[in-house]
């Protein structure tokens, strides 16, 4: 099981070439910052950076200091001569204080994850933007042994489910709906066997709608196995607010824009569906820029059981 | 046969449905899904009444097209000879839908900037899909979703959006400077009801 998170957040650190400078005499050093500070101001994409680096080589401190990312030397200007021509007006009593120019990487980015910053740290100091939510999906267990004991068992309800579908002739997926703070099952569905789009999650959600207004006679819909699941019957609901869901493949575009709109919590998914996709293989609804509610997503759960539910 | 009446009379028909919508208190979003100058289904959203936010108009007229349909009638070849006519753009989850279901093309009114599939926060209706519907043994795989979903755009939107407007000052009879209000949230009129 692996989160499926955006691209900034599992990216490895890249890096880009930026000019510094060494200073050998410690109490310059907030002298020449803050000349540097003014003169040559770190461009907004690299304010992660700290200015200054210090080293510890065999007991003797040495610094570095951040000129201008080597893109922007002007042509013809080379290391040598950049300092003269980077910081024409800096006091001459400053300028002794550089020591040699060389070009070092410095991360590209500012890192978002403890594992981008510990890589980014050691090329040259940056800030750290710390999200424990994002920290906590991506940690080797983001889950209780408790938790997942529970969690899979709705995938296995799932699953079977999605069995059940098999048998009759449907496509083998199937959904069900859980409210974790009560352990409950709500809703369970598999995809239906004549209409295109009465996929598991559209007819979960409508299961949950259902909880919601009291019950209209005659167009009440028997759930599918019902037997198998705990059905609840109360009102409490708005929408899948706080709701999970665990299917056992990825929903599509249409089930998962519908999961925005039910405003769903978090949904765990065995197998992908690469052909239509719509939380990590065709787009990213769940953190789509634009769509104004986001949820948590995780893929590859149980997912060999709910391949081989393809294969029989 | 081919359509000869001007787009507009549809939109107008949409609309119709959208208003109708408003009258019983739900966001005011209407379609009619239209064949040779006949209109095959029509309906508005159904999202409040219902509880369901699942229950846009596209998607209440679709299913109940499916549900009136003889069996062996072939909803996507029927489908794939239709143009819906909506007055706000297709949400993502929508336009997916007429996707799959082959719907030949969409004329829409306003653009949805909150969740609008047709191009306004993704590109739905002309994404390459590698779909190929399997379960559904009378039709070819690939027939449909390989092809996009032809898009027609801005028809009669200030109309549209006039009665979203009114829903949505409907729904806040307090605020404070109606007018101001409603121009504000203009981009924030799309909640979750839509
Ligand atoms: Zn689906
Ligand atoms: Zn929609």
């Amino acid at each position: 099981m692996k989160p499926v998170l955006a691209d900034k957040y599992t990216r490895n650190v890249t890096t880009v070439d930026y000019i510094t400078a060494s200073v050998a005499d410690r109490t310059q050093l907030s002298t020449l910052v803050s000349e540097f500070n003014d003169l040559l101001p770190l461009p907004p994409r690299f304010c992660h950076l700290k200015r200054v680096k210090s080293t510890n080589i065999e007991n003797k401190k040495k610094y570095y200091i951040l000129m201008v990312p080597f893109k922007q030397l002007p042509a013809g200007v080379s290391l040598f001569t950049c300092v003269k021509h980077l910081l024409p007006s800096l006091p001459i009593e400053i300028t002794k204080c550089l020591g040699d120019i060389t070009v070092v990487k410095v991360p590209d980015y500012i890192p978002l994850t403890s594992m981008q910053y510990t890589y980014a740290k050691n090329l040259w100091p940056t800030v750290y933007s710390h999200n424990p939510k994002i920290e906590k999906q991506l940690s080797k267990n983001p889950f209780s042994a408790t938790e997942l004991l529970r969690m899979k068992e709705y995938m296995r309800s799932a699953l079977q489910l999605a069995n059940n579908a098999r048998l009759n002739g449907a496509l083998p997926v199937a959904s069900v709906i859980v409210d974790p703070v009560k352990k409950q099952i709500l809703a369970g569905q598999h995809h239906s066997v004549d209409s295109c789009l009465d996929h598991s999650i559209m007819r979960c959600i409508q299961d949950i709608a259902k909880l919601q207004k009291p019950i209209v006679t005659g167009s009440k819909r028997t759930i599918d196995d019902s037997d198998n699941l705990n059905i609840s019957n109360s009102s409490e609901y708005y929408l899948c607010t706080g709701l999970e869901v665990y299917t056992t493949q990825e929903p599509c575009v249409m089930c998962s824009m519908a999961l925005v709109h039910a405003r769903i919590s978090k949904v765990f998914y065995g197998m992908a569906n690469i052909e239509m996709g719509g939380l990590g293989s065709v787009y990213n609804i769940h953190y789509q820029e634009g769509i104004n509610h986001h949820f948590d997503v995780y893929k590859g759960f149980l997912e060999q059981d709910s391949i081989q539910l393809f294969q029989k | 046969m081919a359509e000869s009446m001007p787009k507009e009379h549809w939109m107008w028909k949409a609309l119709e449905l959208a208003k109708q919508g408003l009258d019983e208190g739900e966001v005011p979003v209407g379609c009619v899904l239209v064949k040779d100058d006949k209109i095959l289904v029509s309906a508005h959203n159904e999202v409040g009444m219902t509880k369901d936010p699942t229950r846009h108009a596209e998607l209440v007229a679709l299913d109940l097209l499916r549900a009136n349909l003889d069996k062996a009638c072939k909803f996507r070849e029927l489908l794939s000879t239709c143009t819906l006519y909506v007055t706000l753009e297709p949400c993502v989850m929508c336009s997916a839908a007429l996707r799959m279901m082959g719907v030949r093309k969409v004329v829409y009114g306003f653009s949805n900037t909150r969740f609008g599939g047709c191009g306004s926060v993704l590109d739905v209706h002309s994404k390459q899909f590698q779909y190929s519907y399997s379960s559904d043994e009378q039709h070819k795989p690939n027939l449909t979703v390989s092809r996009e979903l032809e898009v027609v755009s801005g028809l009669l939107g200030k109309e549209a959006l006039g009665l979203l407007q009114q829903f949505y000052a409907q729904q806040n009879p307090n605020a404070p400077n109606p007018a101001k209000r409603v121009r504000l949230t203009c981009n924030e009129l799309f909640n979750e009801k839509l």
